[in-house]
């Protein structure tokens, strides 16, 4: 095998390896003692920018992701805001490599990388918003993966238009479910005004971060998404509602966690409020009044 | 769809887009502003519905597989296909990089079953190679094999140099002229390509471009530049830098080129106008320097 062949095998190896170029930068000699190399091909490996190597991996990565920005605009638009693309990609790309990832299919690798960048957004507070805006981003496109199943699911019984006309006994065997997919996150700030700001140049990184509820819903019949600020109660009470528990066993559940000492007739209000600002539907069940 | 040459005269370059939705979605409203779409071989593969585009303009067939400057030959199924698709095409030519896309693995290292055991490395993208006279050797017979199996020309591009090979002892003008002086190939060339190459290398570009053999351009490609600390970098998802025009004017002041194509296709949310800002502009550098 000549030397160009080996060093082409080899730069192959460090664009498809991580590791092994990792290795190289860190010490090239015990690194390449694998390959039977000449002295002139050891010292040419020795005065090359491996480190610049390892960028032009992480744009081979960016370059392979670029499906992602469809779903992930305000986030890309920060990644280039702070010129951390291509090393974010360089740090990712042994996750991308992996043999297991290789196996996975494309709605996975997409959750992959938003799970990795959200990691590492989390421990660089200096780039502001990106956490947010990543995991924001997230939330409607694994929304949207889901709308599809959300509509296929049945009904679980007839539709209830009046809920508030219910007895409360009939009210209890009824059953709620989210109108479409739901989501309940916390975010440090309004995640849709944060992204509305990047991706309209406006994004200023002022605001006094706090811990905060939010309601994510997609509408199937416009696939608009709805944001609501929720109080953590809720919450509570919005995450136990999942179109097969009816309203007796939502409460039993949520008495069990908090608010034991409230009278199970105290939620009814909560279940006819998240009704008229259309989060949920009421379905009676086949016995009910 | 026609065939490019059906079309344009030859004084006068075809001015198109590479294939993308946000490309093919422009075409469906300004078919007039679109003389030629270029399409991957790899996308054709991956999703040959792309044929059934009813008024699909003629097309170029690009090509990022035979690995031209690798050492493993492409496989014949790949090249079956490339032959089937320029032909559904009427392509002039195919399009492909001077690089290599995939290499041997005589030695799998310490832990083989961690990358596809077996199986010859994938890069997945296409690198510029080693570039030394035995490499000039190697690709101008690669070439001359390749030149048999395929009906129409092969073009080669010059690939982005990001970082000096080891073992590299050329320029990448000097490897290019040196392979043109052992085969007849044409080029392709591509300005954001040779901005970064220029860049990385230290080089004035139109110094640079002059000692480039330009009358073997057939087509040019022009896409956006992305520039950071460390040197610039590809992007087919932003607008030519204003040097990638003068670049692109300094062609025309010497060639004609046959076709020149907007590569602005990373982005599905390419804006609308600067696609048809863009195409105006090299349509009216390609009109100034015609008269």
């Amino acid at each position: 095998m000549s030397p160009t062949h080996l060093i082409q095998e080899i730069l192959a190896r460090c664009l498809t390896e991580p590791p092994f170029l990792d290795r190289l930068i860190a010490d090239g000699e015990t690194a390449l003692t694998e390959y039977r190399l000449d002295a002139d091909t050891r010292a040419a490996f020795a005065r090359t920018d491996l480190r610049r190597l390892r960028r032009f991996s992480g744009f081979i990565g960016k370059v392979q992701h670029n499906h992602l920005w469809d779903h992930f605009p305000a986030t890309r638009l920060l990644l280039q805001r702070y010129h951390i693309e291509i090393d974010v990609f360089a740090e990712y790309r042994a996750i991308q490599l992996s043999a297991e990832l290789r196996a996975e299919g494309s709605s996975e690798k997409i959750r992959r990388f938003a799970t990795y960048l959200s990691r590492y957004a989390a421990r660089k507070p200096e780039f502001a918003g990106l956490h947010t805006a990543v995991r924001f981003e997230r939330a409607c496109w694994e929304l949207r993966q889901s709308m599809a199943a959300a509509a296929d699911r049945p009904a679980p019984g007839h539709l209830v238009d009046a809920p508030a006309s219910l007895s409360w006994r009939a009210f209890q065997r009824g059953i709620p479910m989210p109108v479409g997919p739901l989501r309940i996150e916390s975010f440090d700030c309004d995640p849709s005004r944060l992204v509305a700001a990047i991706l309209n140049g406006t994004l200023s990184g002022n605001s006094r971060p706090r811990s905060r509820l939010f309601v994510l819903q997609l509408n199937p019949r416009d696939s608009l998404l709805k944001i609501m600020e929720v109080e953590e109660l809720t919450a509570l009470l919005l995450s136990a509602i999942d179109g097969q528990r009816n309203v007796r066993s939502i409460i039993s559940r949520i008495r069990r966690r908090a608010l034991a000492a409230t009278p199970p007739l105290a939620f009814r209000s909560f279940f006819e409020q998240v009704a008229i600002a259309d989060l949920i539907r009421f379905y009676g069940s086949p016995t009910c009044e | 769809m026609g065939a490019l040459g059906d079309a344009h005269a030859a004084d006068r370059p075809s001015v198109g887009l590479a294939y993308s939705s946000a490309a093919r979605s422009f075409v469906d409203r300004h078919r007039a502003e679109v003389d030629h779409i270029e399409i991957p071989f790899e996308l054709l593969r991956h999703d040959p519905r792309v044929l059934d585009w009813l008024g699909m303009p003629p097309a170029i067939l690009h090509c990022a597989s035979l690995s031209i400057a690798g050492f493993r030959r492409c496989s014949e199924d790949t090249i079956s296909q490339i032959v089937h698709f320029a032909q559904r095409l009427r392509t002039p030519w195919i399009g492909e990089h001077l690089a290599f896309i995939s290499a041997d693995r005589s030695n799998a290292g310490p832990r083989p079953e961690e990358y596809a055991p077996g199986e010859p490395y994938n890069i997945g993208y296409t690198v510029s190679p080693v570039m030394n006279e035995s490499s000039v050797s190697r690709i101008a017979r690669t070439l001359s094999s390749y030149a048999n199996e395929f009906p129409i020309p092969l073009l080669i591009e010059n690939s982005p140099i990001y970082f000096d090979a080891p073992g590299s002892a050329m320029s990448q003008s000097d490897f290019i002229s040196a392979i043109c002086g052992q085969t007849t190939v044409g080029l392709l060339l591509d300005l954001a390509h040779f901005v970064i190459t220029s860049r990385a290398s230290g080089f004035d570009p139109f110094a640079e471009l002059d000692r480039l053999p330009l009358d073997r351009v057939v087509e040019v490609h022009i896409s956006g530049v992305d520039e950071q600390g460390d040197g610039s970098w590809d992007n087919h998802a932003k607008r030519a830098p204003e040097i990638v025009h003068q670049l692109l004017d300094h062609v025309l002041q010497r060639v004609t080129p046959r076709a020149i194509t907007l590569e602005y296709n990373w982005s599905s949310r390419f804006p609308e106008a600067v696609l048809s800002e863009e195409l105006s502009r090299v349509r009216e550098l390609c009109e100034a320097r015609r008269g």
